[in-house]
C-alpha cells in the first residue's frame, strides 16, 4: 500500500512539473522555463523521414544528424533571448500558443536521481489572423530529481529536465518556422 | 490572366527594377513556370554522397514533377519521373533507400534503378504476350550532370553542358565545393519545411538579398552575439539597440554581388576577412571547434583556391537558377538545399548540412549542430514571417498590382579585378535580383527548348 502511494505521489509530482513547464511556454515565460532544465541538458528532435517498411526504425535521423533541434543549454538560452527581442518578427505580436501533455509513462532511469519520463503532447499555435498550426508528438525525457529550492519559484518543482528527445509526427514541417518549444 | 509575353514584359520591367507581385501570386504564371522554367533549367537533384551504392535512391522533385534518381550499376547517376507508366501512381514513396526494384502498388509493374521495366503482371495472358516492355520504362530525365558532388538535370536536350551553364558561378561555388582535398559530402537527415510563400520569394533572396539579413536577422544575431559584449539582461526590453545596430554594421563592411547572365547569383560577400566568424570562437562550443577549423585549413584553402578565395566569398548565401540554394559557412555551419515550389502560394525549402569530407568527426559533428540551431533555427523563424507576410499582403487585387522596388544598386555592376564576371561594387544591392527576373522572363516568353539569352 505504501508503495502504490509513492508511485502514486511521483505520479502527481512529475504532472504537476511537466503542467507548469506547459504552463510557464504558453506565458511566454521563457526565462522561467529555461530553469528546469538542467545545465548538461541536451534538447534533441531529430527529423522524421519516410522509409520503406524493411527500414523501419531508420525513420528518425541519428544523433550526429541533421536536426529540427539539437541544443544545450548555451544554445536554447540564444532561443529563449530571441524570443524576448523587439527585432523576432516572427513572435511580434506574439503567438497564442497551447501545450497539451498527456500518456506520461514513468521508468526508472540510469541512476538514483533520474527518471525516465514519456509523455505525449498536441501544441496548437494561432498566430495573427487566421494561421494555424498544430504539433503532435512525444518526449522521452530524463528527469533528474534536485533538491527542493532549485528551479522554478516558491520552493522549485523538485524536477531539471537533463535531457528531451521529442518525436514530431511530421515528415515535411508543416509550419513556417519553429519558434516554439515542445 | 494571361501570361502572354507583353503581359509578362509589363510585369518584369527588369531594367528600370520594377516587379509586379502578379508574379507571386498568379495561377496562370505559376502554371507555365512549371512548364517552361523547371523542366528547362538545370534542377539541382541530389549531393553525390547520398548515393553511395549502387541501388541507393533518393526521391525529389523537379519543379512540379516527382522525380526518382538513383545509382546505377556503371556508378552513374540515373533520374527519372516517379510516374508508373501505365496509371501514373508513384513507383516510390519512400524519401531515401536502397533498392533493387521498384514495384508500383497500383497494378504491379516494376522497375530496376534504371527505370527499365522488368515485370509485367498478367504479361502473357492479359497482353497476349504482345506488350512491348522495352518501350515502357520509366520516363528518363535525360541529362544527369555533377559539379563537384552537385548532381543536376534537365530535360532540355538544347541547354548547355552544367558546367557551361554555371559559367562563373562555379569560381564562387568552389569556396563551399572545393576548399579540401576530398570534397564535400553531406550529414544524414534533410531538414524539410513548408513554407507560406511563392517560391521566387527565396530564390531572389538568396541570389541577391543581402539587404535583408541586418534586419530580418537581427534578433537572431543580437541573441547569438556573446553576452560579454553587451551584457544586456537576457530578455532585455526594449530590443538592445547596441547589438542589432553592430549586426548591420557588420553586414555593411566592404564587400562585392555576383550576378551572372543565366539567372545565379551570389548575395554577397566580404572582401576583407570572413563574414561573420569574427566573432564564431567568442560564441559557444561547438562554434568555437569550427573557428579553429577554418584557421587551421586557411593555408590549405588558400593553396587550393588563391588567397581572395580563403578569405572573401564565404559567409554568404548564393543561388543557382531557379532553386539550388546555399549558405557557405555561417554561424559555423554550410547548407545546401532547394525551394521545391508547392502551387503559387507555398514552397518546400529541404537543406541538408554540407561539410569538408576531409573534416574530422568532431568537426563534422559541431558543424551539424551549429546548422540546427542557424539556419533552421534562430533564422528561419524570421523568414518564414516575411515570406507569409508578403503573401497574405499580396490576395488583393490592388496589393498584388504593385510594382516593387528592385532598384537598389542600379547600373553599378560591370567587371572587377579580383572576382570573375559581372560584379557590383557593394555587399547589399539587388543586381542578382534584377538579373534572376532578367532571366525569369526569358525563360517565361521563350517557347524554344532552350531559352535563348537574348542581348
Amino acid at each position: 500500500m505504501n508503495a502504490a502511494l509513492d508511485a502514486l505521489a511521483l505520479r502527481l509530482s512529475i504532472e504537476e512539473f511537466l503542467y507548469l513547464e506547459a504552463e510557464l511556454l504558453d506565458d511566454h515565460r521563457y526565462d522561467e522555463w529555461l530553469t528546469l532544465l538542467a545545465d548538461d541538458v541536451h534538447y534533441w528532435a531529430p527529423t522524421q523521414a519516410n522509409r520503406l517498411r524493411r527500414d523501419r526504425g531508420r525513420e528518425a535521423s541519428a544523433l550526429g544528424e541533421v536536426a529540427l533541434f539539437d541544443d544545450d543549454k548555451t544554445t536554447l538560452g540564444w532561443r529563449v533571448r530571441q524570443m524576448g527581442l523587439a527585432t523576432h518578427w516572427a513572435e511580434d505580436p506574439p503567438s497564442r500558443t497551447r501545450h497539451l501533455v498527456s500518456n506520461i509513462r514513468i521508468a526508472p532511469g540510469d541512476g538514483a536521481r533520474e527518471l525516465a519520463v514519456r509523455s505525449n503532447f498536441l501544441c496548437y499555435r494561432n498566430r495573427l489572423r487566421d494561421e494555424v498550426d498544430l504539433w503532435a508528438g512525444e518526449r522521452h525525457d530524463v528527469l533528474r530529481r534536485v533538491e527542493l529550492g532549485v528551479g522554478g519559484d516558491g520552493g522549485g518543482p523538485g524536477w531539471l529536465i537533463a535531457r528531451r528527445a521529442i518525436t514530431l509526427d511530421q515528415n515535411v514541417v508543416l509550419s513556417k518556422n519553429l519558434s516554439v518549444f515542445f | 490572366m494571361g501570361a502572354d509575353h507583353a503581359s509578362l514584359e509589363e510585369l518584369v520591367r527588369w531594367r528600370e527594377g520594377l516587379v509586379s507581385g502578379e508574379i507571386f501570386v498568379d495561377s496562370g504564371i505559376h502554371r507555365q513556370e512549371t512548364e517552361r522554367v523547371f523542366p528547362r533549367a538545370w534542377s539541382y537533384l541530389v549531393h553525390e554522397s547520398q548515393l553511395r551504392q549502387p541501388g541507393d535512391f533518393v526521391t525529389t522533385f523537379i519543379g512540379a514533377d516527382p522525380v526518382l534518381v538513383a545509382r546505377q550499376r556503371d556508378g552513374s547517376i540515373a533520374a527519372m519521373l516517379n510516374s508508373c507508366r501505365h496509371r501514373g501512381m508513384a513507383v516510390c514513396r519512400a524519401d531515401a533507400g536502397h533498392t533493387r526494384a521498384f514495384t508500383c502498388p497500383f497494378h504491379g509493374w516494376t522497375y530496376d534503378e534504371a527505370g527499365r521495366l522488368v515485370n509485367v503482371p498478367n504479361l502473357e495472358n492479359g497482353y497476349r504476350g504482345q506488350l512491348d516492355t522495352s518501350a515502357w520504362g520509366l520516363t528518363p530525365v535525360p541529362r544527369v550532370e555533377s559539379y563537384k558532388g552537385l548532381a543536376f538535370a534537365t530535360f532540355s536536350s538544347d541547354a548547355p553542358s552544367l558546367v557551361d551553364y554555371l559559367g562563373e558561378m562555379a569560381w564562387y561555388l568552389d569556396c563551399l565545393l572545393d576548399r579540401r582535398e576530398g570534397g564535400t559530402e553531406v550529414m544524414g537527415g534533410v531538414h524539410k519545411i513548408r513554407m507560406h510563400g511563392n517560391w521566387k520569394l527565396i530564390a531572389e533572396q538568396f541570389a541577391g538579398d543581402n539587404y535583408h539579413a541586418g534586419i530580418t536577422h537581427a534578433s537572431a544575431a543580437s541573441a547569438m552575439a556573446p553576452v560579454a559584449a553587451d551584457p544586456s539582461p537576457v530578455s532585455a526590453d526594449p530590443v538592445p539597440a547596441g547589438r542589432a545596430m553592430r549586426f548591420t554594421t557588420a553586414m555593411a563592411r566592404p564587400g562585392r554581388q555576383f550576378s551572372h547572365r543565366q539567372g545565379h547569383g551570389v548575395a554577397g560577400f566580404f572582401t576583407s576577412d570572413k563574414a561573420l566568424t569574427g566573432g564564431l570562437r567568442q560564441m559557444a562550443r561547438d562554434q568555437a571547434v569550427v573557428a579553429d577549423y577554418y584557421d587551421a585549413t586557411d593555408a590549405e584553402v588558400a593553396n587550393r583556391l588563391g588567397s581572395e578565395r580563403a578569405k572573401g566569398p564565404s559567409g554568404t548565401a548564393g543561388l543557382v537558377f531557379p532553386t539550388f540554394i546555399y549558405l557557405a559557412g555561417v554561424f559555423g555551419a554550410s547548407t545546401i538545399g532547394v525551394a521545391h515550389p508547392v502551387g503559387p502560394e507555398h514552397f518546400e525549402l529541404w537543406r541538408w548540412c554540407l561539410v569538408d569530407a576531409a573534416a574530422p568527426p568532431e568537426v563534422k559533428a559541431a558543424m551539424v549542430r551549429c546548422h540546427a540551431v542557424w539556419p533552421l533555427g534562430l533564422a528561419d523563424a524570421d523568414d518564414g514571417e516575411n515570406w507569409s507576410a508578403v503573401q497574405a499582403a499580396l490576395q488583393g487585387p490592388m496589393a498584388r498590382r504593385q510594382l516593387f522596388n528592385y532598384q537598389m544598386g542600379l547600373g553599378l555592376a560591370g567587371p572587377d579585378p579580383v572576382y570573375p564576371g559581372t560584379v557590383s561594387p557593394e555587399p547589399i544591392g539587388e543586381e542578382p535580383q534584377r538579373v534572376f527576373y532578367r532571366r525569369w522572363l526569358e525563360y517565361m516568353t521563350s517557347p524554344d527548348t532552350w531559352p535563348a539569352i537574348t542581348g
